[in-house]
């Protein structure tokens, strides 16, 4: 990992073996080869810790009832509530870690989110590789990424 | 005769799909399936006409929570087929990365989803607004957690680092050593968690169950050991599939499990510490006394405090093996394939997890056989059910999805693991 603090950390959320929820750790790693900070993990709660520390965070997730497959969207964290929902694996995700964070470290710091979501139908749960739609977006979702971490 | 139904589209803070119908008739649940429907995981047959190297990578993605546990189970389950010994500091790091999965696992069930059931309220964001202290310590302890997995395994979500006869690399004593201080951090946090949990009230409930857990002769286990119960099972866990069997139910893509002759068992924090309460660290074990835990707990509530002794139990462990840690001359030991049957059992976080693989003279794997968890509680969790008629009866319908519910969340069920969301109906006859 590589970059600095005035960066954000890009943290893809996801599980690898889940079909097009691994969306989100792909990007990671794709921004990672090209220098960026970033952390890749099954939930959010690498997201508060990253608040609390003071970093700003650009979180890349798969998202469902967010259009067709593939479609690249910039969220707000305000947008989760009844719009495009974030998947979580088990315990933590991105609302909810917004919210606590909000909570546990204040509303300045907990805004100190992005969030790019990519639109998928759901998780395959023993499906190792993305769908066509959702692989054709890594690119346009790492690149919004990218442009939202510098 | 009078019916009710109740139904709940998804059980929250599990991990998976699922979903559970409970039928009552009068203070009697007369029928508990817990319905695992998930499309079944595909992993033991994606590993047959694969290089028996490659089990731990492919396993560790059955979950995104407990990727080291699938590491841990299949690499001894190889190293067994292939007669190899992995000893000294690799093992040491092995039992490390595990302490960090432990920590990691533990602490997101205990605070941010199971103590919002003990207390009414909904969930973790509701729990931070009355006791953001507790919620930030937890957080911190957790982090704790990660950082091993990170540092030791390469990553933090899939750990890349852990191969057949040791790891890839073997951390330098710096890089672990970097670790001390938020995990001694972490324990006087996870102290303060654990005397604020003893604090939940707990129903008044209890099984004979038949707890199910590995035994080591000197260690809380977590790699090894002979698989032992309350009942009276001291195997050697090659013997596994000659004394637990596991069986399809219609209603379930997971499979069921049960002890050939006696029925359901129930594996996680409460067999292992019932069956090793004399193996705590100290400070665990003090931490187990001043909140009223010995091994006569049959109370599956009060797991959510066991979870805390064991998090100490890790935290610990992982301090001990830091401070103690020379790098080994080699990050592996030479491997050499060879046909064979391997088995392993380990301790996940959720109870034990068996991996057995049949390799052919090439290294390449013939059969595999993955036993979750989840999978193997899943009676025992519709049988605690079952024995909750007399509550569940005199509860309003909203009040008694609460509390299935929350009976279901004391196993930390990890339904993807077990192939397998909840979705809860009951149905009242009269």
């Amino acid at each position: 990992m590589t970059g600095d603090a005035a960066r954000a950390v890009i943290v893809g959320i996801g599980q690898l073996a889940a079909g097009d929820d691994a969306i989100g750790v792909l990007v990671a790693r794709v921004l990672a080869e090209r220098g960026f900070e970033t952390r890749a993990c099954a939930d959010a709660s690498v997201v508060l810790a990253l608040l609390e520390a003071g970093r700003r965070v650009v979180v890349v997730d798969a998202v469902v009832g967010g259009g067709p497959p593939g479609t690249v969207l910039r969220l707000d964290p305000g947008d989760l509530a009844g719009g495009p929902a974030p998947l979580s694996s088990h315990g933590i995700g991105v609302a909810e870690a917004i919210e606590l964070a909000g909570t546990l470290y204040g509303e300045r710091i907990a805004a100190a989110v992005a969030i790019v979501g990519v639109a998928i139908d759901r998780p395959q749960r023993a499906a190792v590789e993305l769908s066509p739609a959702v692989a054709a977006a890594i690119e346009p979702a790492a690149a919004l990424a990218a442009g939202l971490a510098r | 005769m009078a019916t009710r139904t109740i139904q709940v589209d998804v059980l929250a803070r599990v991990e998976g799909e699922g979903a559970l119908t409970l039928v009552l008739d009068g203070d009697d649940v007369v029928e508990a399936k817990l319905k695992l429907f998930e499309p079944p995981r595909l992993f033991e047959a994606m590993m047959c006409g694969r290089a028996c190297t490659e089990a731990p990578d492919i396993t560790a993605r059955i979950c995104g929570i407990c990727p080291v546990a699938y590491q841990m189970s299949s690499v001894h389950a190889v190293e067994d087929a292939l007669g190899i010994r992995v000893d000294g500091a690799l093992r040491e790091l092995r039992r490390l990365l595990y302490c960090g999965e432990w920590i990691e696992s533990h602490t997101l069930h205990m605070v941010m989803l199971h103590a919002p059931d003990f207390l009414g309220l909904p969930d973790a964001m509701t729990l931070a607004k009355y006791h953001p202290e507790r919620v930030r310590g937890s957080l911190r302890v957790k982090k704790a957690g990660n950082a091993i997995v990170a540092t030791l395994g390469g990553r933090e979500i899939h750990p890349v680092n852990v191969k057949i006869g040791g790891f890839y690399r073997a951390p330098r004593r710096a890089e672990l050593e970097a670790l001390l201080p938020e995990l001694r951090a972490a324990r006087d946090e996870a102290d303060a968690m654990i005397d604020w949990l003893a604090t939940l009230e707990f129903p008044a409930f209890e099984r004979d169950y038949e707890l199910v857990s590995l035994r080591h002769p000197a260690e809380y286990p977590m790699n090894e050991g002979r698989l032992v119960s309350t009942k009276g099972l001291d195997i050697d866990v090659r013997e596994f599939g000659q004394h637990i069997e596991e069986h399809q139910v219609p209603y379930s893509t997971a499979l069921h499990a049960r002890i050939i002759g006696r029925g359901a068992y129930q594996a996680g924090p409460l067999a292992r510490f019932v069956l090793n309460a004399d193996r705590l660290t100290p400070r665990a074990a003090a931490a187990a006394a001043r909140v009223g835990l010995d091994p006569s707990c049959r109370n599956p509530y009060r797991m959510i405090l066991v979870r805390g002794v064991e998090t100490l139990v890790a935290l610990d462990e992982a301090i001990r093996i830091i401070e103690a840690y020379t790098p080994p001359p080699a990050a592996s030991v030479p491997v050499e394939l060879r046909a064979g049957v391997g088995h392993a059992v380990t301790e996940a976080p959720r109870g034990i997890l068996y991996h057995r693989y049949e390799i052919d003279d090439a290294g390449i794997v013939q059969h595999a056989q993955i036993a979750p968890p989840t999978s193997q509680n899943q009676r025992g969790i519709e049988e605690d059910l079952l024995a909750m008629g007399p509550v569940l009866a005199g509860l309003s319908i909203e009040q008694a999805t609460r509390r299935a519910e929350h009976a279901i969340r004391n196993y930390d069920p990890c339904i993807s693991c077990s192939t397998h969301f909840l979705t809860l109906a009951f149905e009242r006859r009269r």
